[in-house]
């Protein structure tokens, strides 16, 4: 390197400048994430678009072949797209907030970038939970469009409303929102990455077997239907199921689901704010 | 003067260890001060402070007159800071770096990107706008959070040991782009444990050690005041060859003013203060000793003598 240049004018001792208004910054976290994801866009979203076709090919079509009878009055592949959507939101965003929030907490050092700005704790980690829900609208929608074109297809076009291309991604974009949430707790208390693989193995796994995807919920003895009912996915799955087939297919309480979702993640995100800026704030 | 920095009795714990202890000091509009000391002594804790990135556990601490615990962003809206590991955002390259840097503090548009092209140049980074920040040297990257630290005009701004892992090349041209900040009017805080790069860039230096401020003044004052202009520095075990005596005899002759003559022994080094260099050299023939080195006495040995030699971390 040679000699630098000349200092660039500097207007120092001006009146101070103001910093930005609080849904700025939290829009600016979100973009940032976006230019991210966007640069790598194609290595991003196309696993997301052909999983759920390799998904229904081989559970719809090639299991669901021995399935003679469907289940619950629909055939397997139709059945399962309620929980197929939920669970695609679902992994995105606890994903997002567990390995990626990890890696730039940890490793990336990112955060200590952006909080060197006038961005807080609060704007910096509930705009990645915002940004979350962006891409649990993104991936519900691009699932959604696969399943339909699947269902087209291979006649299970039950119950399609025009409002559920929006209604369908906005239930997507809640609950990345609250698995966002949940994820942010699970990075703010590990010191170990690898124990993501309980987090993965022991909550998310289970959840997206016993939330209604690959057999009804109400065939379960009593106790444990009573658990799965208090599972947060078990209602993204009915809400989804409402709008794709009806509320003929749901359990009779599914207008509380959005209540139940409402409460849940605005908790589960309000928490999860609080305890990873405990953790990077001491 | 205004003061940009005030900082009084500050204590800040974590659980049972106390980084900073009582630590007070002021950093006045457009002078450059240095924070010394140790690995551990609390400097960066101190930083952290400042950023409103750790809370503080008692005393009094205010930048532009606000403080960080409740005005924190406010205050970043005017701060720079370029931190210790550069915290480079790796998923962006060198120029999406900057746009959202800047977008944080509400910033884009034509004029900014301008600023951004004129702060690249200004640290000759130009040519490397597309790079992935992986892809950079240690010395680009610290020159890209400089510039980074930059886009948002700060009136004060914060360098957390600024050139240490640098070669001496981009050392001088960072020390050389500082100075020039400085010119132009930037209040300036710095924590380094160089004791050259404070000499280079300080007007006044507080050295801390165990969270406690243990001196103040500009470089030259602090020398003044702690030990005499000249030091004689002799590559020998003094203890083990009997040299002791002498010496401490010969330095008590014609004493100069100022602070009083001393011996000090570390190891198989001695260094021989006093405050007439003419002494010294009849010292330096007397003893005609191969390596021996006779020059003005440097704020390391100050800071030497005031922490002491024992390894840290």
């Amino acid at each position: 390197m040679t000699e630098p240049r000349q200092a660039p004018e500097l207007r120092v001792a001006r009146e101070p400048r103001p910093p930005p208004p609080r849904w700025r910054r939290l829009l600016s976290v979100v973009h940032r994430h976006w230019v991210v994801y966007a640069s790598t866009f194609l290595a991003n979203a196309l696993p997301a678009f052909f999983e759920p076709i390799l998904f229904l090919t081989a559970i719809g079509l090639g299991l669901g072949a021995y399935v003679g009878e469907g289940m619950a009055g629909l055939p397997m592949g139709a059945f399962m797209g309620p929980g197929a959507l939920a669970m695609t939101a679902m992994f995105t965003a606890a994903f997002e907030t567990t390995y990626g929030t990890f890696v730039r907490l940890v490793y990336q050092k990112t955060y200590d970038g952006m909080l060197a700005t006038p961005l807080t704790p609060s704007d910096v980690f509930l705009g990645e939970v915002l940004w979350c829900g962006c891409k649990g609208f993104l991936f519900t929608s691009i699932v959604l469009a696969v399943y339909l074109a699947f269902g087209r297809y291979n006649g299970w076009w039950v119950h399609f409303q025009w409002s559920t291309l929006f209604l369908a991604p906005l239930v997507g974009a809640t609950c990345s929102l609250l698995f966002a949430g949940l994820g942010l707790h699970v990075a703010a208390l590990t010191k170990n990455m690898n124990n993501f693989n309980f987090f993965v193995s022991g909550v998310l796994t289970p959840m997206s077997l016993f939330s209604g995807m690959v057999f009804p919920v109400s065939d379960l003895p009593v106790v444990l239907r009573q658990l799965a009912y208090a599972l947060p996915l078990f209602h993204v799955t009915e809400l989804n199921r409402l709008l794709l087939f009806g509320p003929e297919q749901c359990v009779s309480f599914v207008w509380a689901c959005p209540l139940y979702l409402l409460v849940v993640t605005s908790l589960l995100v309000a928490s999860g704010v609080r305890v990873m800026r405990r953790r990077l704030i001491q | 003067m205004s003061s940009v920095i005030q900082v009084d009795q500050v204590v800040k714990r974590y659980g049972d260890f106390t980084a900073v202890d009582g630590v007070s000091f002021s950093v006045a509009r457009g002078e450059c001060y240095g924070l010394l000391g140790p690995n551990g002594a609390g400097k960066t804790t101190l930083f952290k402070l400042i950023v409103s990135m750790a809370h503080r556990s008692g005393g009094s601490l205010s930048v532009f007159g606000l403080d960080p615990e409740r005005e924190g962003v406010q205050i970043k809206a005017r701060l720079g800071v370029v931190g210790q590991e550069d915290s480079l955002d790796p998923d962006l390259d060198v120029w999406g770096n900057l746009q959202t840097y800047g977008r944080y503090f509400g910033l884009g548009g034509p004029e900014f990107r301008a600023r951004c092209r004129e702060l690249l140049d200004f640290l000759e980074l130009t040519e490397k706008l597309h790079m992935p920040i992986m892809a950079l040297s240690g010395g680009m990257k610290r020159r890209l959070a400089i510039v980074r630290a930059l886009v948002n005009e700060p009136e004060l701004l914060l360098l957390d040991e600024p050139t240490t892992g640098l070669d001496p090349q981009v050392r001088h041209a960072i020390w050389k782009a500082i100075r020039g900040l400085k010119e132009r009017g930037l209040t300036i805080l710095l924590t380094t444990h160089y004791m050259e790069e404070a000499a280079q860039l300080a007007d006044r230096v507080g050295i801390v050690d165990h969270g406690q401020r243990i001196a103040e003044g500009s470089p030259a004052e602090l020398i003044q005041a702690n030990l005499p202009a000249y030091v004689l520095e002799l590559p020998v075990n003094l203890q083990a060859e009997g040299w002791r005596p002498g010496l401490e005899r010969a330095l008590e002759r014609d004493p100069s003013e100022g602070p009083a003559p001393r011996l000090e022994v570390h190891g198989d080094r001695g260094y021989a203060f006093h405050g007439g260099e003419g002494r010294l050299r009849e010292l330096l023939l007397e003893r005609a000793l191969h390596g021996a080195q006779l020059r003005a006495t440097s704020l390391e040995d100050v800071f030497l003598l005031l922490t002491g030699r024992s390894l840290r971390d």
